[in-house]
């Protein structure tokens, strides 16, 4: 029997949808989300023995065309137990030159002053974000060290099949007062990088 | 009988063998291995001959004016001879000097600071800057899908007319890896075809006591970062390498150009503050980089007037003329009928 490997991306456990006003807890304010867009790279599916047992091809997640994308499809899911990934990409595929498909250059998600995929990309607007029309711009990446800013994740995986990727646990985890500006490879986008990785989950 | 054929076997194996490794490394042997994989002019003819299209073509940039050829220009070693600093669209000027481009399969990193980490990723940097093309990778390959003359060429490879950016990087990367320059004097001097005249091997001698440490034969550069000791330049502000890697001792260094060509690629440096070699020969052997050399453990340059005409003209043999004026890196008549 075949199942399928999903993520999800929530808000507060629902469905996350762009250009919606969610209200932020420790304010009377609300945040608005223009973008979000992140790398899943080196999926793996692994037995309880932490062996492969499947894997997965990388893929560019959008909040502009889904909150819930399929990853891939697999056979033996009973033997299936954790799920490991990259969230971002890793130095060797930096290295690697031009690469079709989900990581074409052409998606928006590499830098072009210098080499590098932005891992994560998370555009925001609120009325606490104190810069011009209050916009957050967080573009994080980077492959080499110290700026390296990939980072492997495993969970568990439930009958369900699916990860999740909860945007109210990373917006709780930033200061948007001071967190709202990185465009390039820095000791902040690594400590940033950090709280969206805690942000994945399964059920 | 039986002899007569093994031996027969062993000749057409040997030939054969020496005529693929022939065709395989095509660089001189007294070359290092180059870091990437260099085209092959055969098998890909049209991958070379669609990226030299793109290397002229202005659809590359954000107004259709300029072209990669337009601060690379094939008679300058693709530099841009007479310009300091690159130049974009709405006559806007770049932050550094366009340098040559040539062996660039022996140049792991790219650009001046070493920004670019691979070949096929250096196209991005100029395409995109607002002061150069001013670009977006996506708009430019959707001119190029839009267009017959594109799309047919991307048929004829690919198998589909529509043409993705990863395919669009790496073709203009093929053309400049055929972009190989060792037909210098130099060159045939090494290879036992010609010899150096008296004026040359002193100059030669005083270029392996003083220079070869960074402009490291045959390549005439190690491509690594050093310190030129120039003082910055207040309105360009420009700290090469430390920006890429923020780390303090990287500040002021840039990547060491190849001497090849010199005659053709004026002016020097990363901001092109010298127009002649006798500058650039007269900062290095100057008070002030000597002082500097000494501070930083290097041995000072100190050399006499002749000797800089000598240096000069062993200099001059490391032109590669038949590389400059090469009808098969030129703008492709092709475009012409686009």
């Amino acid at each position: 029997m075949t199942q399928q490997l999903r993520l999800a991306i929530l808000f507060d456990g629902q469905s996350a949808e762009l250009n919606k006003s969610y209200p932020l807890h420790e304010e009377s304010d609300s945040i608005k989300i223009s973008s979000l867009k992140f790398y899943l790279t080196n999926i793996e599916i692994l037995d309880k023995d932490g062996q492969v047992v499947e894997t997965c091809p990388d893929a560019l997640i959008s909040l502009e065309d889904s909150s819930h994308f399929y990853l891939c499809q697999f056979r033996d899911w009973k033997a299936s137990n954790r799920l490991r990934f990259t969230l971002g990409v890793d130095s060797l595929k930096n290295m690697q030159g031009a690469i079709e498909g989900p990581l074409d250059p052409i998606n928006g998600m590499y830098w072009s002053w210098q080499s590098g995929y932005i891992n994560f990309k998370f555009e925001a607007s609120s009325p606490i974000i104190p810069t011009k029309k209050n916009k957050l711009q967080l573009h994080l990446g980077g492959y080499q060290y110290p700026f390296r800013s990939d980072r492997a994740i495993e969970v568990s995986l439930s009958h369900k099949m699916t990860v999740f990727f909860e945007l109210r646990d990373f917006i709780d985890a930033i200061d948007l007062k001071t967190d709202h500006t990185e465009m390039s490879p820095s000791k902040e986008s690594v400590i940033l990088l950090n709280k969206a990785q805690k942000s994945f989950k399964s059920l | 009988m039986k002899h007569s054929l093994l031996i027969l076997a062993i000749f057409i194996v040997f030939v054969l063998t020496a005529f693929q490794l022939r065709s395989i490394k095509i660089w001189p042997s007294y070359f290092p291995d180059p870091h990437y994989s260099i085209p092959n002019q055969k098998e890909d003819s049209l991958k070379i001959a669609y990226g030299r299209m793109l290397f002229y073509d202005p659809i590359l940039s954000k107004d259709n004016s300029i072209s990669c050829a337009s601060c690379h220009s094939p008679y300058n070693a693709f530099a841009h001879t007479d310009h300091e600093l690159s130049h974009g669209i709405g006559d806007s000027i770049g932050l550094r000097n366009a340098p040559a481009l040539f062996n660039l399969a022996w140049q792991k990193e790219l650009m001046w600071d070493g920004a670019v980490n691979h070949i096929d990723m250096q196209a991005l940097a100029p395409l995109e800057s607002k002061s150069e093309m001013g670009e977006t990778l996506e708009n430019v390959v959707r001119k190029l899908n839009k267009h017959k003359f594109y799309r047919s060429r991307t048929f004829e490879i690919y198998g589909d007319s529509v043409l993705n950016g990863a395919q669009l990087l790496k073709l203009l990367s093929s053309f400049q890896l055929t972009l190989q320059s060792y037909n210098s004097k130099y060159d045939k001097v090494r290879l036992g075809i010609e010899k150096f005249n008296e004026q040359e091997l002193n100059g030669y001698q005083l270029f392996k006591t003083n220079c070869d440490g960074c402009h490291t034969e045959p390549l005439f550069s190690n491509y690594k970062f050093e310190r030129n000791f120039l003082p910055l330049d207040s309105v360009l502000n420009d700290v090469g390498r430390f920006r890429i890697t923020q780390i303090g001792s990287d500040s002021l260094k840039f990547k060491v150009p190849s001497l090849r060509n010199l005659s053709y690629s004026f002016p020097y440096t990363h901001d092109g503050r010298f127009n002649s070699l006798y500058e650039m020969i007269n900062h290095y052997t100057s008070e002030t980089t000597n002082k500097n050399f000494k501070v930083n453990d290097l041995k000072p340059i100190i050399l006499t007037e002749n000797e800089k005409v000598d240096l000069v003209s062993f200099l001059l043999t490391i032109n590669d003329k038949d590389f400059v004026f090469s009808p098969k890196h030129q703008f492709p008549k092709e475009l012409l009928n686009k």
